[in-house]
């Protein structure tokens, strides 16, 4: 008897690779690129005091895109370092007392190395640029064009709905470049962030104004900063034909501790703030101009 | 010896053309469902080698059944046939069937070590059939556990019962709905009821006779007796496919295995309960439950381990069936199997016996058919997510549409980096999200690629 158990193909089948690659590469697009979907979970990281954002003074160079999130993060250390970039921020090393993961007995080291910008600090590059240009000037959307990645953590918790939103995320900065997981595995109760719960507002839809300015996420994600959030919810809503945008995107269900990070979206995908991504999934991320 | 045939498996006397399975199936080069009748799901369930439980009401041809098995597949209970028959009945006692005791009046002695004796013939029969099983008290029903468990145990000694480890038991039970479920003249014993690989409501619309069958019946039979089938020994070539069976079953497949922890790990789950799993919870917090996956997910809990083998055989033989019934190859698809043969696989101690009284009347067998319904739906979402994961790579696919064509791609590097640089909106989606979206757990997802990834 020959083998009388195999799967059928039921036209509910992928498209082959190859045969997407090849369709893509004879498409000429019309647009300039935009930013993608949001994605999903993984991993851990290590304990530290909260870092908060910097006030940044200067302009603005978005990076070329790139393959991970690691690989931006290293991108645009390389290109700080290439110029010695002084203007673009940086972030503390710590050591820890041998054995140790207790941010109390961490301790600088000393060294500094360029971090990616905090989600509160892409922001307001956004809004800066933007009031930078007439109103009809194409170019004032220049940076709403691309999604930007951000340094600040999302850290979830196996088993609950609660996630903690980490402004300058210490695991994030310090990944490994050929790091390629769709998330990284964590300790959460090690982490120090704002902590949330996914059933405690509106997430994964759509806001009002009213709702994104007295949001817990977002207002956790600009550090408090209500002027700086209203000021970009002020031209999200002006930019946009609805009455609604700005949805705060965390995963849907998580089964283990992990981390990802928090982008911005693009103006056409309603500027939301997305936690779900893969962190294997493409970098793109702003740099301050020397 | 020459192969099993459809014909030689034809019952003389039981009728029943109705529908029990349908399946989707490859024959010569095209798709197309394949049906199998009742009486082809009870030779399934003999070639897989499965102990099964027959229930109805009265009058359903019950005893018709397995007596035509008992005579025309394993030759009658006689000197030289291959099967055992019991009646359930308070003064069963399975010695009757197994041992014997010889005394030597000569002698003028007795010694009970060795004059009682084993029946080694009935030991070798490969089919043990009981009838009416829950006439039975239950401390009798417990006598039955060994002829279940394919053993029998002599003076301190387990013998294997049956041939090369094929060895099945049938029991027939009446089944007074009125009452709940499995009760009749006595309440069947649950750690019966689990030996049962496979159990079949004759009352199920399904699998009841049709009305052509009725009138068939009607025609034939001059007297409502059971009729004696001639007896035919069809176990040795039985033997044969059975281990042609047994063989492919117990080969790891990996599409088996995902349905395995779809109805395991994946339908264990509960998205409300503190510990994530439907233990003793399980059904008295559905009610209140919102999860999005309750449809699915509050009807039934995990099966366990001991069911996989169960359908994997029973679906390796519905398959062997089809193709004997065709009189051609025929290809199915493992999962489509798999599903038909999870509606027959232990199903009594698993579902939502709330619901099933409330919804169902205790009509479990629609409720299992409907829950199978639901159950295929999140198959068809795995399947395509199979040849991901069986390549060892993240289940997600990334959803987009190009030149007005909709387009499903297992997620690469290189395809994110071509649709961003062509300004292409597109969408990820995983099968972890979807199986929770569907009520279902994630926790063997991972550790499942892995191992494949492994391979």
């Amino acid at each position: 008897m020959t083998n009388s158990l195999k799967p059928l193909d039921f036209g509910k089948g992928l498209t082959p690779l190859d045969e997407a690659l090849a369709e893509l590469e004879a498409y000429q697009p019309s647009e300039p690129s935009q930013p993608s979907p949001e994605p999903e979970p993984v991993q851990e990281a290590s304990p530290l005091p909260i870092h908060t954002s910097n006030d940044i003074q200067g302009s603005y160079i978005l990076m070329s895109q790139t393959d991970t999130y690691a690989e931006g993060v290293h991108n645009l250390r390389e290109a700080c370092q290439s110029e010695n970039n002084q203007a673009h921020p940086k972030f503390t090393r710590k050591i820890y007392w041998p054995g140790s993961s207790d941010p109390h007995l961490a301790r600088s080291n000393g060294s500094k190395i360029y971090r990616p910008l905090s989600f509160k600090e892409n922001l307001q590059a956004r809004v800066e640029d933007y009031g930078g240009h007439f109103t009809d000037d194409p170019e004032r959307l220049r940076l709403f064009g691309k999604w930007i990645d951000s340094c600040c953590g999302v850290a979830y918790k196996k088993g609950t709905s609660r996630f903690k939103l980490i402004p300058v995320c210490a695991k994030l900065v310090t990944l490994d470049k050929d790091f390629d997981s769709a998330s990284l595995p964590i300790n959460y109760s090690s982490l120090q962030g704002v902590e949330l719960d996914k059933d405690d507002a509106k997430y994964r839809q759509l806001l009002t104004k009213d709702e994104v300015l007295n949001h817990p996420a977002w207002l956790a994600a600009v550090e408090e900063d209500k002027a700086l959030l209203k000021a970009y919810a002020d031209i999200i809503f002006n930019e946009i034909d609805g009455d609604r945008a700005m949805g705060f995107w965390p995963l849907d269900s998580w089964n283990n501790d992990q981390l990802r990070a928090l982008f911005v979206n693009i103006l056409g995908y309603n500027s939301n703030a997305v936690g779900s991504n893969y962190l294997n999934s493409s970098g793109s991320f702003l740099r301050v101009a020397p | 010896m020459s192969e099993l045939t459809y014909d030689e498996l034809a019952l003389p006397n039981y009728v029943n053309s109705n529908t029990a399975v349908k399946l989707r199936a490859q024959v010569e080069g095209n798709l197309r469902t394949i049906e199998l009748s009742v009486c082809d799901l009870v030779y399934a369930i003999e070639l897989a080698g499965l102990n099964s439980l027959w229930l109805s009401d009265t009058g359903r041809g019950k005893t018709q059944l397995m007596s035509d098995i008992a005579w025309h597949h394993y030759g009658g209970d006689q000197e030289n046939g291959n099967a055992n028959w019991a009646d359930g009945r308070p003064s069963f006692d399975i010695t009757d069937l197994f041992e014997r005791t010889q005394v030597d009046l000569d002698s003028g002695k007795f010694d009970s070590e060795t004059a009682r004796q084993i029946k080694k013939n009935s030991i070798r029969r490969m089919f043990f059939g009981v009838d009416e099983i829950n006439r039975a008290p239950n401390p009798r029903q417990n006598e039955f556990f060994d002829l279940a468990d394919g053993k029998y145990t002599f003076n301190g000694r387990r013998l294997s019962l049956g041939q090369d480890g094929y060895a099945i038991f049938m029991a027939t039970a009446n089944l007074n709905k009125m009452n709940g479920d499995f009760s009749g003249t006595f309440e069947l014993d649950r750690a019966l009821l689990n030996r049962a690989h496979v159990t079949v409501d004759l009352d199920h619309p399904d699998f009841r006779h049709t009305v052509e069958d009725e009138m068939l019946i009607e025609e034939r039979k001059a007297n409502p007796k059971v009729d004696i089938a001639s007896a035919q020994d069809l176990s040795g070539k039985i033997l044969v496919a059975n281990s042609d069976i047994v063989s492919r079953a117990t080969k790891l497949d990996p599409h088996f295995t995902a349905f395995r922890f779809l109805i395991g790990r994946g339908l264990d789950y509960c998205a409300t309960d503190q510990y994530k799993e439907k233990g003793s919870t399980f059904p008295m917090l559905c009610a209140e439950c919102t999860d999005t996956g309750k449809d699915l997910c509050s009807r039934v809990k995990g099966s366990s381990e001991r069911t996989l083998p169960a359908v994997k055989s029973l679906a390796y033989a519905l398959s062997h069936i089809a193709k004997l019934k065709t009189g051609k190859e025929v290809e199915i698809d493992p999962m489509d199997a798999a599903l038909q043969a999870f509606r027959f696989t232990t199903y009594h101690g698993n579902l939502n016996e709330i619901m099933a009284e409330d919804q169902y009347a205790m009509r479990k067998q629609i409720m299992m058919d409907e829950t199978v319904e639901k159950l295929s739906d999140v198959v068809e979402t795995l399947r395509p997510y199979m040849p991901v994961m069986i390549e060892g790579r993240e289940p997600v696919i990334v959803n987009y549409t190009l030149q007005g064509k909709s387009q499903k791609v297992a997620k690469d590097k290189r395809l994110i980096a071509s649709l961003r640089s062509r300004n292409v909106s597109y969408q990820e989606q995983g099968l972890k999200e979807e199986l929770r979206q569907k009520g279902l757990g994630t926790d063997w997802i991972d550790p499942y690629v892995r191992s494949m990834k492994r391979k």
